[in-house]
């Protein structure tokens, strides 16, 4: 049975460039009195992107992530695939995990449709004989045909999403892990496109979204989970999710949650807040 | 399954401490040669895509190289072009795939971070990519090789079959080289710059346009105590025929054993970090 914990995860990036690089070290390291006096440059900056973060997703969950820009949505999303391990806290995953976060890892522009396929399956974790396998459903979806022979720098911005949407969404994933901007192109891909994460979704055992779109969420996830400021402060039935969100949008204070475990803080009661 | 593994190292925590995580990095993308296969082949062609003579432009190039320095210096130091011109091939054949493999291996991981910040992809894996890219373009080059030997008359002899250890070898090391390199320039940005310096600076310090031989007194240490000199040794000197020495033997297979040890610890204090450095 797939399942994802997080426990108390803070993740912290330094940003470096902010301060110097293998001076400050080798110089911090000869003599107290060089890093005395380059103290304010020692200082690191430290961004912390996630705070605190609790959760437990279990098998057949479909969970959107909301929050506006520097929330730490992609953060989460890329801590869930265990890109990024949590600075403090622990977080354990069980299942093989399938981060979609751009439609096409490993894409090269001056190799061929099929060479990309074929790269670009390997590295989403296919084998030889699956890619094989599954040519000609994506040779199907992306309409390109004699296209697929030609280097894919030829190609329209929008035949190169359609690619590379194709090659991602043929995975067969444990734990799928989206964000969006998944998928584009022209409305006919659209819906094309829609119906075919659909399909994807229905094969996965665990599903995280990761939207600004209200609507995205409520076509696909159960369960959403509001980021602020890299807390979650609501997680819950979408709807009752969605509807903290829109109050916080309309610059009201959220639902004041109580500060409960991460299991009761399942049940977000719908009652509006306290007016303010 | 293979494949999978190497694209979806496991967490460290509980069950496996970073140190396991770093030989499952290591061990998992050694074994994902279906991967760096692709990876490495695919950089080849991409690099000489619409060239006429693909690849064989590194050999043209080393060619020219080659034959000009050949001609010229074996006439100053009044040796036998015939002598001189396989053993500078030889060298610069090894230095070439080991210089280059330094030069990329340090810029490995910060060039591949769009690959790093979407998969939990090995970076041993990464690193293999480069050395087999540079192992092809190595055999491109044994073809001018072949033609200096016919002309230079070098022999082949069992020895020659060494060749093969050998060039294993040097690849392990080149390995651990790349990983380590590439893990260190994320973190430290300059010293990827001053892997390039260098690199230009040891190919003048290491026995491979001179040899070993010609050195007297105390500048003897530049061949003795040079890494770099028994790294290629063991390379070239299969290859015009003759079996290394012991002492190459011994300094490489300890040189492995050190710099993979070096490697282990390194990734496994560190590999957490990495993609925090990008």
């Amino acid at each position: 049975m797939a399942q994802i914990t997080l426990d108390n995860v803070v993740t912290e990036f330094p940003i470096y460039g902010a301060q110097p690089s293998l001076r400050t070290a080798l110089f911090g390291h000869v003599g107290g009195v060089l890093r005395r006096g380059s103290n304010g440059a020692a200082k690191r900056v430290i961004v912390r992107a996630l705070d605190n973060v609790s959760l437990t997703i279990n098998h057949g969950d479909q969970v959107g992530i909301l929050g506006h820009n520097g929330a730490g949505k992609s953060t989460l999303l890329r801590v869930l695939a265990g890109i990024y391990e949590p600075t403090q806290g622990s977080i354990r995953i069980d299942g093989r995990v399938s981060p979609l976060f751009s439609t096409s890892p490993g894409l090269v522009t001056d190799d061929t449709g099929y060479e990309n396929v074929v790269t670009c399956g390997l590295l989403l974790g296919m084998t030889r004989d699956e890619i094989e396998r599954k040519l000609p459903e994506i040779e199907a979806f992306t309409e390109l045909s004699d296209y697929l022979a030609l280097p894919v720098r030829t190609y329209s911005s929008g035949m190169l999403v359609r690619l590379g949407f194709a090659i991602a969404t043929a995975i067969d994933p444990e734990i799928l892990l989206l964000d969006e901007g998944l998928g584009a192109g022209d409305a006919r891909f659209a819906t094309h496109a829609a119906n075919r994460v659909k399909a994807l979704i229905e094969r996965s055992s665990i599903m995280v979204l990761a939207s600004h779109s209200d609507e995205l969420i409520r076509q696909m996830c159960k369960r959403a989970i509001l980021l602020d400021r890299g807390q979650v402060i609501a997680d819950g039935p979408t709807e009752q999710v969605l509807e903290i969100y829109a109050r916080v949008n309309r610059g009201e204070p959220p639902k004041p949650l109580p500060a409960a475990p991460a299991e009761e803080r399942e049940q977000v009661s719908g009652q509006p807040a306290a007016a303010v | 399954m293979q494949s999978i593994s190497a694209l979806n190292i496991p967490q460290s925590g509980p069950t496996a401490s970073r140190y396991a995580v770093a030989l499952f990095d290591i061990i998992a993308g050694i074994q994902a040669i279906g991967i760096w296969g692709r990876l490495g082949w695919r950089e080849n062609k991409r690099r000489y895509r619409r060239t006429v003579f693909g690849p064989f432009w590194t050999t043209v190039s080393l060619a020219m190289f080659v034959i000009a320095l050949g001609l010229v210096w074996s006439n100053l130091w009044h040796t036998d072009p015939k002598v001189y011109l396989p053993f500078l091939t030889s060298g610069m054949l090894c230095w070439a795939l080991l210089s280059t493999i330094c030069a990329e291996g340090a810029g490995g991981i910060v060039g591949n971070e769009p690959l790093i910040k979407q998969l939990r992809i090995s970076y041993t894996l990464l690193a293999c990519a480069t050395v087999w890219r540079n192992v092809i373009v190595f055999f491109h080059n044994l073809s001018i090789y072949v033609l200096i030997c016919i002309y230079g008359g070098v022999p082949f002899t069992w020895a020659t079959l060494l060749v093969v250890p050998g060039l294993l070898l040097l690849c392990l090391n080149a390995l651990w080289i790349a990983v380590f390199l590439g893990a260190v320039c994320a973190r430290y940005r300059d010293v990827q710059q001053l892997v390039g310096n260098i690199l230009q600076i040891a190919l003048f310090l290491t026995p491979i346009l001179w040899s070993a031989d010609q050195l007297t007194g105390r500048a003897t240490i530049l061949a003795d105590y040079n890494p770099l000199h028994h790294l290629i040794a063991i390379v070239r000197e299969p290859m015009m025929g003759k079996a290394p020495g012991t002492l190459h033997w011994v300094v490489v297979l300890v040189g492995t054993l050190l710099g993979w040890a070096l490697t282990v610890h390194v990734m496994g204090k560190f590999r957490h970090r990495i993609v925090y450095w990008l």
